[in-house]
């Protein structure tokens, strides 16, 4: 799962940084509306979290522009900015959730659920595909009688397959919803998390289609 | 008590009329009463000449025309000499011609008047008499002044009621004023008099407003400014909450110390400029000079530890009527500005200087300079120039100008005559 940050703060932009990839999230953070419009292009992100007070462009109009231009990606706006009529005009422009700072960084991650759980069209706040279900809020996953708790790269690459049951993921696609841009990542590691998920759940949770990727199966 | 327009011109013009009613009143009465006498006189005379002739043209028929022309109410008396016996308030010595006599009780007013046949005609008549019918008609001549003079001070109250109407209006519509935002107050229908009174309140309502504007504006601002460390607060103590390992907590105490220190600082500006609003302007005479070495022994550890030169160039001995706390929150709030925006290995200098009757202190750095089209934007409350970096509250020169007006003094931003940089300029009348 990986979520841009566009906050000009420095302070509240660590924060947050580190509670989303505590909570599992890699996380790219831009400091300037202009910076956030070109990341966004990009289209690696699957949730934005944005600022409004920005730098070179104001949020709103990143957001305005964005949504203009048929983006879709699901945006919280995250602002001090908490007249009606701002939250009112932050929601009309295509944001998916308003969020006025401060805020408990409970609240921010729930919510941050609530909408990728919506944009993949599920009513249940567990991912499942039938046979593994995933806790996006405890990171539990469960398999039959199973429960069993995933470190926060475990959780990162099942929820990245569970969020599109049968389709097959290149190991390019899962680095990118794990990783941020400025972490490291190893040649194998992907198939190292693949190892421990399999481990923990049973080794038919994750399959693998030579030279195609890996997906986790549609059942039922 | 005060001084009532109203009542005043009320009590003012009814008393003068009423005064000037009752004088014309006694003068009218006057008058009317002496001219009353002088037509009875003149009635005395013609009754005398009318009884005189009568009396000659038929003596016979005695008393018959006196009978007519005496009135028994004006009691009028009529006699003959020497037909009529003399009366013993009469002597014969007296001339013709008009007398007053003392006669018993009373005082007669007699006319005598001598024919050439030697017959004297006496018309007499009491004075009392005469007094009444006088008073009775001069008194009469009074009743339509008398009448008027209470309808004329009616008239005058209700005309200076009226005339205020509009004044007591306005100042009901000032006192429901709400006290938030002060409308200004319509002048029409009010006396040219007034109107420039009314002009000046509206001035001064304006300026109200626009001071509550800029204080909510501020109230506004300080409260979402507060926002910023507090979500960085908040953020940082849940994450510290989260670290699952002893090395990941020590790590996030850090930020969270450095949010702390954010907010303490924020805090202080605050309280600093609200202390600074509520100081009281001037000061005794201080010796700049002393108080720039001080401040640079202050900061010195401070350039030090960032590589900066900090020096002073104390040109000339200025005295200033100054608080000292209040000239050293301008002049700390320049320094803090110059020293965080200066690189390391380059200069900060404190320079003292007399130009004309002004002191000036300069505090010149090194660092980027602001850009001329900002340099009274950074004046305003929780400004900060984009993408300057570092994490100042934006209060900083606010709190510095503020002061600076308490002082009397005023502060400038200027590009160094030579390279890059920013002087910052205090100047203020010195002290002889």
């Amino acid at each position: 799962m990986r979520v841009l940050l566009v906050e000009d703060d420095p302070m509240i932009g660590e924060a947050i940084c580190v509670a989303l990839k505590d909570a599992a999230y890699a996380v790219d953070w831009v400091r300037d509306g202009v910076a956030a419009a070109g990341a966004i292009e990009h289209g690696e992100h699957q949730a934005v979290l944005l600022d409004l007070g920005l730098p070179s462009r104001d949020g709103l109009e990143v957001l305005r522009r964005l949504r203009q231009a048929g983006n879709r990606v699901p945006v919280i706006v995250i602002t001090a900015r908490d007249a009606v009529d701002e939250r009112i005009k932050g929601l009309d422009l295509g944001a998916d959730d308003y969020l006025v700072k401060p805020f408990d960084v409970n609240e921010l991650l729930a919510r941050l659920r609530a909408i990728i759980r919506r944009r993949s069209g599920q009513a249940t706040p567990l991912l499942s595909n039938g046979k593994v279900s995933l806790d996006p809020a405890t990171h539990e996953a469960r398999c039959g009688d199973t429960v069993e708790l995933l470190s926060a790269r475990e959780f990162a690459l099942l929820h990245a397959l569970l969020l599109r049951p049968g389709a097959i993921h290149n190991r390019a696609e899962l680095e990118e919803r794990i990783y941020g841009w400025n972490e490291e990542v190893e040649s194998n590691a992907v198939d190292f998390l693949i190892h421990g998920v399999r481990k923990k759940l049973g080794a038919g949770i994750i399959k693998n289609v030579r030279g195609a990727g890996w997906m986790v199966e549609k059942c039922a | 008590m005060k001084r009532s327009l109203r009542r005043q011109l009320s009590l003012m013009l009814g008393g003068i009329t009423l005064l000037a009613g009752l004088l014309a009143a006694l003068s009218s009465f006057g008058l009317a009463y002496s001219e009353a006498r002088e037509f009875q006189d003149d009635m005395l005379r013609q009754i005398a000449a009318m009884s005189a002739r009568s009396a000659r043209d038929s003596v016979a028929s005695q008393g018959g025309v006196d009978d007519a022309l005496s009135d028994p109410e004006s009691r009028i008396e009529i006699l003959h000499l020497p037909r009529d016996p003399l009366p013993d308030w009469l002597s014969g010595e007296l001339q013709p011609g008009f007398h007053t006599l003392s006669a018993g009780s009373g005082r007669l007013r007699v006319f005598i008047r001598d024919t050439a046949s030697g017959q004297r005609t006496v018309v007499a008549q009491p004075t009392e008499t005469r007094n009444e019918i006088a008073i009775n008609s001069a008194l009469r001549t009074l009743i339509p002044l008398l009448l008027l003079l209470p309808l004329l001070v009616w008239l005058i109250v209700r005309i200076v009621r009226s005339e205020l109407a509009p004044i007591t209006r306005l100042s009901r519509s000032l006192d429901e004023q709400a006290a938030i935002s002060p409308q200004s107050v319509p002048d029409d229908g009010l006396p040219s008099e007034i109107t420039p009174f009314v002009h000046a309140i509206n001035r001064l309502l304006q300026r109200v407003n626009h001071l509550m504007a800029q204080q909510r504006r501020f109230i506004a601002d300080a409260a979402h400014e507060l926002r910023s460390p507090l979500t960085a607060l908040s953020l940082q103590a849940q994450n510290l909450e989260k670290a699952g390992t002893f090395e990941a907590m020590r790590a996030r105490v850090a930020p969270l110390r450095a949010g702390i220190e954010r907010a303490r600082r924020l805090t202080e500006q605050l309280l600093s400029l609200a202390r600074t609003q509520t100081s009281t302007p001037g000061g005794t005479p201080l010796d700049a000079s002393q108080l720039a070495r001080e401040l640079i022994a202050e900061y010195l550890p401070l350039a030090e530890a960032r590589g900066i030169d900090l020096g002073l160039e104390d040109g000339a001995n200025v005295l200033l009527a100054a608080e000292p706390q209040t000239l050293r929150a301008v002049l700390k709030n320049a320094l803090d500005n110059a020293l965080r925006y200066t690189p390391s290995g380059r200069a900060v200098t404190l320079r003292l200087y007399v130009e004309g009757e002004d002191g000036v202190i300069d505090v010149a750095d090194t660092g980027p300079g602001i850009p001329a089209a900002e340099r009274e934007r950074v004046f305003d409350p929780f400004y900060r120039i984009e993408g300057a970096g570092g994490e100042g509250s934006g209060l900083g020169l606010a709190i510095a100008r503020e002061a600076a007006l308490r002082l009397g003094g005023s502060i400038s931003l200027h590009e160094p005559p030579r390279g890059a940089g920013l002087v910052f300029r205090y100047r203020q009348r010195c002290e002889p």
